[in-house]
């Protein structure tokens, strides 16, 4: 039962804060959420050394199950490490922007990451998965009273969500084969269904991951608050793409063609992300697109069979991702302006300039940082697979440089003189130490580069990593120098990018969004208003097309039935009259009295038959015209009575089909 | 006690009707609510060991010659519909509304049209479901017409008239399937037994046909829905969420009942052409509702998807020559708790809707905006119902979708697949409708618009508290109709 603590705390306590959000002081804020996020981080801990497992039964088909495997446990360990400093950060950070709102989203969203880690069967899976997107929702529309913002959180919602059919598809898949959605049933998957699997999980991963061609709604992540930004792409959200791919890889891997396919559309990624975080102006929107292509590079390794390399570049990148952010938005608060250009605050904030130096440093993958260790094991991963792979993967390494160098420059590099620089508004004590604390485990990673720590890491979690070659370290120290130097030019020659932009090195993630927009979420509403129109206009009335027949029917019938079976019945009544007193007249004496009585009956005769045909021949008809035809003046004048017809007619229409019933049978 | 569940809302609407006491609100509640305790009574009674087909059954003879009687009982699937309907009612009747100066008149009407709804589920009699079927919509036909808003009386008269054209066509069949037991019998679990068209292929199928359609209409499914929109759009709110939350049931829950129970044979030879209509529904509801520019056709034509599924999950399920019992055991299942799940969170948005309409009198989306700042209660829970009904894991739906979808992917991957475009429609439309009516700059009718009051608060606080908890852990809830879905699927 402990297992459900590192999910069910955060949540618990995010639900009860956004109810008494009203009437929580700051101080409280600040506590709850550490102690909260400290005691799941707690066992967490205990996860990892006691590898438990659990599960809540809802029937017989379905239970949700968890189990601390090493990769689940050590992820369960980074979602804490990770959320801690940042969420401490946002107390801070984001005072004037309903700060116990913005925590109580950020704590459901932190709950619901554990969840998805530590599932073990992928229904629960499913369940954080869509729980993360859910908040990350909330999170980007955050500031609501700005409209665009609920909009790009819609889009980034929805970008997402069709992703998540791809975790639907693998369960389905999963079910029609093995009968259970355990993970460890999984092996037995084979057939279409391990297509059908591995194709879904693939799209959900590439989906969360923001895999080209899904990266854009990173972008549209951006509107949300800093905070946000540093937890969504670091260890929750983004990370959870990555995790699953490698969590479940040993099941991903039996099918031919996922290695080829994960390869290609994160080596896709790494290169477009990388080429748009090199000229971007904006500084959250150049982590953005770093974001997709770091992950792009942990997909190469997957697929090319070293989920470990990936994990560890996962780890490392959370962590300096996650303080660059934070970094980010202490620069956009000092400076009043999210533009590289306008920034440079390293003069009045140096230290702060210090610990995102580290961070950039990590980003451009500068031994002795743990960063570079990961990335030598990713491109050993590539090597291994193919020779050429090994180049583009140190080409997207050279990128890395050039936009990690960018970014530092841009927003903690030295102005000529302090003269015209000005601090809006400095960093808090809290602030300072999240960014810190984040730093310094950068730096600690660099332990990583140590044969002890190295085999205690592969002794721990599954997976081997590849046997490197020395002139990859040379190779990759020699991109980072290059890379450095030409972010280091496009930087002080602010031009040289401008003419990149014109020549078409887009920052908009080559017109994907506005082709999606043009062939996906345009057609997409016109069809929906178009066949809105049509339910309204055309459908209704061919439904209702038996009826307008009934009425038409009906009104003609009582037309007939006034011109020619009433006139005839009035000319036969008026012929007996007439007949009637030309005998009268002939025999006036005689048979005065009795004619006169016959005369009198047919009289009443006809008026009754008027009176009765009428409401025989017009009445039910037309009655029946108002009914069916829905004729809505007369309808509304007389629709009580119109209900008790209508029994009547059910009640001859029942004994009618009884009587044709019975016959037929 | 199943009886007395029909009876005292019944002796309830006299009261109310003809007694003229006054707080007839809190009376109808009393009335409406008693069944809801003796129905949470019988869940407890409920015997999760018996392979009876219907338990705590009461029998009354009735029409002996003709096989009719007055027999009520309960199964699973019956028992949580009829629940989940109990409580919708005593919803509706707490929920403040604009009773037009004549409230006597309409909770009398409220209580009739629970009563002939729970006897609707809970009879065990063909030909009492029948007439229960056809007593809805005269109470419907009423509350829409004499209590709605605009064009009521066209709306409630198109209504009553193409779902009363739905029944007697409903019943053509089921005289066909009648008159095929030997003796002649009305009786539900005999029909069952029996399996009269078995082997008949002609009549069999036509008899299925009708009765597909007859239910098609009251479910609704494409495209015999229109009646639906200008229902919902002209009712008041209570009305509209009984409407959508209990007598939609009626024709998925007829659906399992009749030809899925009944007619087994010739439900697997027509499973895959009900489960395209059920595919085709969840897209055509999803894109319509998208289109709609007015909030309570909106989410009336999210019934029509939501439905969809339903009758999806149905069809899979009766498809009984695939194999794949544990599949179809889970399609039904889903099917089941999507009716449940419809009800609590269509009803809860309906009982919205009608809110709107008590401040505003307007459902138009785009003259409202940031009716957060004013609204803020409002807007929590409009939050959880949309994300409840675009199937959010941790609410309802996503139980009753994700168990259809499994279940059914299993049996008809493609048509499963085509479905799942719907879950991302309707994650669209909701999103848009919250951006809309509750974010930007406060404008239009949101600055003068009063927050939920306390009835209301308590209401949906019920109603979604059970989204969630029901979301979180289903487990009472499943193990009640798995019960009768493994017995009705795995019987074959």
């Amino acid at each position: 039962m402990m297992l459900w603590l590192p999910a069910l705390l955060p949540v618990v306590a995010g639900v009860f804060l956004f109810f008494g959000r009203g009437r929580t002081p700051r101080a409280h804020l600040l506590t709850v959420s550490s102690f909260v996020i400290g005691g799941s981080l707690a066992i967490s801990i205990w996860a990892a050394l006691e590898a438990p497992t659990s599960s809540l039964v809802w029937s017989d088909e379905l239970s949700l199950r968890l189990a601390a495997d090493p990769y689940a446990a050590a992820m369960s360990i980074l979602v804490g490490v990770i959320s801690l400093p940042v969420v401490v950060y946002a107390v801070d950070h984001e005072r004037h922007r309903a700060p116990a709102r913005l925590i109580s989203v950020l704590l459901v969203f932190v709950g619901a990451m554990q969840l998805l880690v530590l599932a073990d069967d992928l229904l629960t899976l499913l369940i954080g998965w869509e729980l993360v997107g859910a908040c990350s929702w909330a999170l980007i529309a955050h500031e609501w009273r700005d409209e665009s913002r609920p909009a790009r959180a819609a889009h980034a919602y929805n970008v997402t969500r069709f992703g998540d059919l791809g975790l639907f598809l693998a369960a389905g898949a999963a079910f029609a084969s093995v009968e259970s959605l355990d993970y460890g049933a999984l092996e037995q998957l084979d057939g279409w269904q391990a297509h059908a699997f591995a194709a879904g999980i693939l799209l959900a991963a590439l989906a969360k991951s923001a895999q080209l061609p899904f990266s854009p709604w990173l972008f549209s992540a951006m509107a949300g608050p800093t905070p946000a930004s540093a937890l969504l792409h670091s260890a929750t959200m983004v990370a959870a793409g990555a995790y699953a791919l490698i969590r479940l890889e040993p099941v991903l891997s039996e099918v031919a063609w996922f290695g080829p396919v994960t390869i290609a559309f994160g080596l896709a990624t790494a290169l477009g992300g990388g080429v748009i975080a090199a000229v971007h102006e904006h500084s959250k929107k150049l982590l953005a697109a770093s974001t997709s292509a770091q992950y792009g590079l942990m997909f190469v390794a997957i697929g090319a069979g070293y989920p470990l390399a990936a994990f560890i570049h996962l780890v490392v990148h959370a962590v300096f991702k996650s303080q660059l952010f934070l970094s980010a938005g202490v620069a956009i608060e000092a400076a009043g302006s999210e533009l590289l250009s306008e920034q440079r605050m390293g003069r009045s904030l140096p230290a702060m300039a210090g610990a995102t130096a580290v961070g950039a440093l990590g980003l451009a993958a500068v031994p002795p940082l743990g960063a570079a260790f990961s990335k030598e094991q990713i491109l050993s991963a590539a090597v291994h697979e193919n020779t050429y792979l090994g180049f583009v993967v140190l080409a997207a390494g050279l990128l890395s440089a050039v936009y990690a160098a960018r970014f530092f420059f841009g927003t903690f590099g030295r102005r000529p003189s302090n003269a015209d620089e000005m601090v809006h508004e400095s960093p808090g004590p809290v602030e300072r130490a999240a960014v810190f604390g984040l730093a310094g485990a950068t730096l600690l990673l660099g332990l990583l580069w140590l044969p002890i720590v190295e085999e205690r890491v592969t002794d721990w979690l599954p997976g081997d990593l590849a046997p490197g070659k020395r002139w990859e370290l040379f190779a990759s120290l020699l991109t980072v120098v290059v890379g450095a130097a030409v972010g280091w030019l496009l930087h002080f020659y602010p031009g040289l990018v401008l003419r990149l932009r014109k020549a078409g090195v887009d920052e908009d993630w080559f017109a994907l969004p506005a082709a999606t927009e043009r062939y996906i979420v345009r057609p997409t509403l016109r069809l929906a208003l178009s066949s809105a129109t049509f339910d309204d206009q055309r459908l209704d009335r061919r439904m209702t097309l038996p009826a307008s027949v009934a009425r038409s029917a009906s009104s003609r019938l009582a037309t007939f039935d006034d011109a020619t079976v009433d006139h005839g019945l009035m000319s036969a009544v008026a012929a007996v009259r007439s007949r009637a007193n030309r005998l009268g007249q002939f025999d006036d004496a005689v048979v005065d009295a009795g004619i006169r009585l016959v005369a009198a009956t047919s009289g009443w005769l006809a008026k009754a038959l008027d009176r009765v045909g009428e409401l025989l021949a017009d009445g039910i008809p037309m009655g029946a015209a108002r009914l069916s035809g829905l004729a809505a003046k007369r309808v509304r004048q007389s629709q009580t009575g119109m209900t008790h017809h209508y029994f009547l007619m059910i009640a001859s229409g029942t004994a009618a089909i009884t009587l044709l019933a019975i016959v037929w049978s | 006690m199943l009886t007395l569940v029909v009876l005292i809302p019944i002796l309830g609407a006299l009261f109310v009707g003809l007694a003229k006491a006054g707080h007839d609100r809190w009376v109808a509640t009393v009335f409406a609510g008693i069944p809801l305790v003796f129905l949470v009574i019988t869940w407890t009674r409920f015997d999760f060991d018996s392979d009876a087909m219907f338990q705590l059954t009461e029998t009354a003879t009735w029409i002996p010659t003709l096989g009719v009687g007055w027999r009520m009982g309960v199964d699973g699937i019956s028992l949580a519909i009829a629940t989940m309907s109990a409580l919708i009612f005593v919803a509706a009747m707490v929920y403040p509304v604009d009773t037009k100066g004549r409230p006597s008149a309409y909770y009398a009407w409220m209580l009739f049209l629970e009563a002939v709804s729970l006897g609707l589920f809970l009879t065990t009699d063909l030909l009492v479901f029948y007439v229960f079927f056809d007593l809805s919509l005269v109470g419907m036909y009423f509350l829409i017409g004499r209590w709605g808003h605009g064009e009521s009386q066209l709306a409630a008269m198109k209504f009553f008239v193409y779902t009363l054209a739905g029944s007697l066509v409903m019943l053509l069949g089921i005289l066909a399937l009648y008159t095929a037991t030997d003796p002649l019998t009305f009786d539900m679990e005999e029909l069952i037994n029996q399996q009269p068209l078995a082997g008949n292929t002609v009549r069999g199928g036509v008899a299925l046909l009708l009765i597909v359609l007859g239910l098609a209409v009251k479910t609704p499914l494409f495209p015999v829905h229109t009646w639906l929109p200008p229902a919902h759009v002209n009712a008041p709110g209570p009305v509209s969420a009984i409407l959508a939350g209990v007598l939609l049931k009626m024709g998925t829950y007829g659906l399992i009942r009749i030809p899925f129970s009944m007619m087994r044979e010739s439900f697997d030879r027509f499973a895959l052409v009900i489960a395209i209509v059920g595919v085709v529904s969840i897209l055509y509801g999803s894109l319509v509702a998208l289109g709609q520019t007015d909030l309570k056709r909106r989410i009336a034509y999210t019934s029509v998807n939501h439905m969809g599924y339903s009758v999806l999950g149905i069809a899979a399920a009766g498809a009984f020559a695939s194999g794949n019992d544990a599949a179809r055991n889970l399609a039904l299942t889903g099917a089941t708790v999507e009716m449940v799940a419809h009800g609590l969170i269509t009803g809860s948005l309906f009982l919205m809707a009608g809110s709107f309409w008590q401040r505003t009198q307007s459902y138009v989306m785009d003259e409202y905006g940031g009716l957060s700042a004013s609204a803020p209660k409002l807007a929590t829970a409009a939050v959880v119902a949309a994300f409840a009904s675009l199937g959010l894991p941790g609410l309802v739906g996503f139980v009753a979708e994700f168990q259809i979808f499994v279940g059914v992917f299993a049996v008809f991957p493609v048509l499963a697949g085509i479905g799942l475009i719907g879950i991302v429609i309707t994650a669209v439309l909701f999103l848009q409708m919250l951006q809309k009516i509750f974010f930007g700059e406060p404008a239009g009718r949101s600055l003068s618009f009063a927050d939920l009051g306390k009835a209301e608060v308590a209401v949906l606080a019920v109603l979604l508290g059970l989204v969630v908890f029901l979301g979180i852990y289903p487990r009472w809830l499943l193990a009640l109709i798995d019960h009768t879905a493994a017995v009705l699927v795995g019987a074959a």
